[in-house]
């Protein structure tokens, strides 16, 4: 005898089984970019530690960080405002619209300026926007550095690398030590 | 031993020794105190260089491992490929992991973990383990550490750079000590060379007793002062050898000469003759020794004094020096005796000399205003003739010298073998004489004496007899002998009193007095006691003075005339008469008979016995007697034995005479019974 609700209980299974991988699968992916992000606010970390800023930057006031775009970092950036480098506090400007991005970078300038857009078209104009300022601009943009952004991040066999743009970080007025330079994977406006 | 050894060295070895080890010491103090200091730094400055590497590593690798980029990092560390003393190096995460490493070909990666178990990542650490260090820096970023940089470096060449070092500093002081050796052994000589002639100048100073000598200095130091110093003390030790040089020349000359005369005492006259003899027998040449002695020098000491007597023998030795030639030696024997030594001499030559030395002491020496003549005897022996040693010459000169004082004194004697047995029974007789008195050996015979005219006896000669064993012994023989001993003045006193005794015997009353003559000798003559003894002979026998007669001689008086006189005056005095014997046989001057208080004259016999047929005695017998009568001194002539005599003598008027014609000297009781049958 046939019993028809075994039946449907293996479909249901089956539906569930698959959702839950699906659900797994997208959970993962998520999981993934928020390693890469918190890598990355590692490596800005670090990147901060490694420039100095113009002397008539006063020392004692907290570095700003503000993220031109939408913020790709999710909480990754808070962890930053717990640390402190050289005995300045980083300071975590609240989240910028794709179009006010300029007000939040300028006013008051920020030290470093992570610029989510990955669109030239986009980023372009902030790099002008902020050119000769003492602004460290970093980017996960493809071809960032090359058009005129300090610092391009990019990913290679699982690993964080970047470009820097020699020319850029000086004319921003910055010294970012050579140990980095070292460690570039492309140095470009030499 | 070592010490013995070492202390032992010449100073030049001990000064270049102490001068050596004290460079050697100080440079290897400086060499060991260089090398620790330079091994310090050699060491600090590895470590320096190490900890500066270790400090741009550490830094540089900050970026890579904050970035945590591993090949970064291995590459950065791969550049320590470059330096080869860096073995291994790694860099740690804050966990203590490995996050990137070098290693130099062959070195295992347990090198980098041998450090690791007990690493704190936080603090710099350092270990050296064999000649590998091992440092350990921290990593820090923005003050906060983020990892260590661990390095480990291989010090092997430090010590290889030490290895040289210390070669080095072998070599530099090997050639710092060779330097210091050499300079030294150059230097000292400055110190080390005036002592050194210092030293061979004393060396050859106490060698050769040269303290003319002396040491050469240059400097004014220490040394230099020494040698100043050693040159004062030559100097005085010099001037001491010169003064001890002198005394001990002038004690030579005391020992070997003597001390009154000056003439060389016996001693060097052995010396002399033993040379001499030595030169004679190579030279085949003679050599004679002649002994000489003063007669009678007894008597003048006794009666003029032991000055006078010094006097007359400085006299003497100064005359027989001036006698023989310069090179014989005139010595003192001893007492008044004198030898001279004539080296090679001919014995042809020997008279002339005997004669030239008599003539010398013969000549009267003037001493105290007074004439005083001394006659040598004078005995020769000769080499090779007599003897070939000094003992035997001395001795035979000696003996020939005797002989002579025996013949009569004044006379030289050769040596020949039989004198010396002649000295024997000398010897013997004088032996025999000292106890003659005692033994009751002698007597006295009694010679009469003749008044020419009537032939009658007038007096006698009393004559002393020797009988030894029933044997007469010639007066002759053994009065010289008791004269030269001086037993002469007992006998005579024996004699003077047994003459008065018998002579008292034959006086007869109503008779002419018989009067005795008794002969003096010149010792008892000038012995102070011969006026004590006359006068006690006198009293004993109670003789009258007038009836004693005492016959002295003229040699005897001649010795010493002013102190004869004297005496003669003082005998005469006492009523005694004093005849004088042996008339003419001495050198008397005619002109002190005058002087002489003489009462008669005794013509010796030698003028008797020729007198007839020797026409020069004759005539001087003649002037005599006549000059005698002239002067009121009675004549008598010994010896008359023939009538032709006794005639001559008579016709010249001479009152008496006495010989063997008219009577022999005959014992007492013979003239008692002579006397008596006269008188009868």
């Amino acid at each position: 005898m046939k019993q028809p609700g075994l039946k449907y209980f293996a479909i249901l299974l089956l539906y569930f089984g698959l959702l839950a991988i699906t659900a797994n699968q997208g959970m993962a992916v998520e999981r993934l970019e928020n390693r890469e992000y918190s890598l990355k606010a590692a490596f800005i970390y670090n990147f901060i530690k490694f420039t100095r800023w113009p002397a008539a930057d006063t020392a004692d006031k907290p570095l700003l960080l503000s993220v031109a775009g939408t913020n790709p970092f999710g909480d990754a950036l808070l962890p930053l405002t717990q640390k402190q480098v050289s005995g300045r506090s980083i300071v975590l400007t609240k989240a910028i619209a794709d179009s006010d991005w300029h007000d939040a970078a300028l006013h008051p300038p920020s030290h470093i300026l992570f610029v989510a857009f990955q669109d030239p078209e986009l980023f372009s104009p902030v790099i002008a926007a902020v050119a000769g300022k003492p602004i460290l601009t970093i980017s996960d943009a493809k071809g960032f550095a090359r058009r005129g952004g300090c610092i391009e991040l990019r990913q290679q066999q699982g690993k964080i690398r970047f470009i820097l743009n020699r020319q850029a970080i000086q004319q921003q007025g910055l010294e970012l030590s050579y140990k980095v330079y070292d460690l570039a994977l492309e140095i470009v406006g030499e | 031993m070592l010490k013995r050894f070492i202390l032992n060295l010449p100073l030049g070895y001990k000064l270049n020794g102490i001068m050596v080890s004290i460079a050697a010491l100080t440079l290897m103090l400086v060499s060991v105190a260089y090398f620790v200091h330079q091994h310090q730094v050699v060491r600090q400055q590895a470590t320096i260089e190490l900890a500066t590497l270790s400090q741009i590593y550490s830094d540089t690798s900050t970026a890579a491992l904050a970035f945590d980029d591993k090949d970064g990092a291995n590459d950065l560390l791969a550049s320590l490929a470059a330096k080869p003393t860096i073995r291994a190096a790694s860099v740690l995460n804050r966990h203590g992991d490995i996050f990137a490493r070098y290693l130099a070909s062959g070195v295992p990666q347990s090198l980098l973990s041998s450090f690791l178990p007990n690493a704190d990542p936080v603090e710099s650490a350092a270990q050296i383990k064999r000649d590998l260090f091992h440092l350990k820096t921290p990593i820090t970023l923005d003050h906060e550490t983020i990892g260590t940089f661990l390095i480990v470096a291989d010090f092997s060449d430090v010590r290889a750079t030490q290895r040289r070092f210390i070669l080095f500093l072998g070599v530099l002081f090997s050639l710092a000590l060779m330097i210091s050796t050499f300079l030294s052994s150059r230097l000292q000589r400055h110190i080390t060379l005036p002592i050194h002639n210092l030293t061979t100048t004393m060396g050859t100073v106490s060698e050769s007793n040269d303290f003319s000598l002396r040491v050469q200095s240059s400097t004014t130091d220490e040394v230099g002062q020494l040698c100043l110093g050693f040159n004062a003390m030559l100097e005085r030790i010099e001037q001491q050898a010169t003064l001890l040089q002198s005394q001990k020349e002038n004690l030579h000359f005391l020992a070997t000469h003597d001390a009154l005369t000056g003439l060389p005492n016996r001693t060097l006259l052995y010396d002399r003759l033993h040379k001499g003899l030595t030169r004679a027998r190579r030279n085949n040449t003679e050599l004679a020794v002649m002994f000489i002695d003063l007669d009678r020098f007894k008597n003048i000491n006794d009666t003029m004094g032991h000055d006078i007597g010094d006097l007359l023998l400085k006299a003497v030795a100064s005359r027989l020096k001036e006698a023989v030639r310069e090179d014989d030696t005139v010595a003192r024997f001893g007492g008044d005796e004198f030898v001279i030594l004539l080296d090679s001499v001919k014995m042809e030559a020997i008279e002339y000399v005997i004669t030239k030395v008599t003539r010398a002491v013969k000549m009267p020496i003037e001493l105290q205003q007074r004439q005083v003549v001394i006659t040598p005897s004078i005995g020769l022996a000769s080499f090779p003739q007599h003897g070939a040693i000094p003992d035997e010459l001395i001795k035979y000169a000696d003996v020939a010298m005797y002989h002579a004082k025996n013949s009569g004194r004044d006379t030289a004697q050769r040596y020949f073998p039989e004198m010396t047995s002649k000295i024997h029974a000398r010897f013997n007789l004088e032996n025999k004489l000292h106890t003659a008195l005692a033994r009751n050996e002698f007597t006295i015979h009694y010679q009469p004496q003749f008044e020419l005219r009537t032939r009658k006896i007038c007096s006698c000669e009393a004559l002393l007899r020797w009988q030894v064993d029933g044997k007469d012994i010639s007066p002759v023989e053994f009065i010289p002998i008791a004269e030269d001993n001086g037993l002469i003045v007992p006998i005579g006193r024996w004699v003077l009193q047994q003459a008065c005794h018998q002579a008292m015997l034959w006086q007869r009353p109503n008779q002419p007095p018989i009067k005795i003559a008794v002969n003096v000798s010149a010792r008892q003559f000038f012995a102070s006691d011969l006026i004590i003894d006359v006068e006690k002979a006198l009293k004993d026998s109670g003789l009258p003075p007038s009836c004693l007669e005492l016959e002295i001689t003229e040699t005897m008086i001649m010795t010493d005339i002013e102190k004869a006189i004297s005496v003669m005056d003082r005998i005469s005095a006492m009523g005694v008469e004093i005849a004088m014997d042996d008339f003419g046989t001495g050198y008397s001057s005619l002109s002190y008979l005058k002087r002489f208080p003489l009462s008669k004259l005794k013509i010796d016999r030698s003028f008797v016995r020729d007198v007839l047929h020797d026409e020069d005695d004759a005539a001087i017998t003649r002037a005599v007697v006549s000059m005698a009568l002239a002067l009121n001194i009675d004549v008598l002539a010994e010896g008359i034995e023939t009538e032709g005599q006794l005639e001559f003598f008579h016709a010249l008027n001479c009152r008496y005479g006495q010989g063997y014609l008219l009577a022999r000297p005959i014992p007492a009781e013979q003239l008692t019974a002579l006397l008596n049958q006269i008188s009868n």
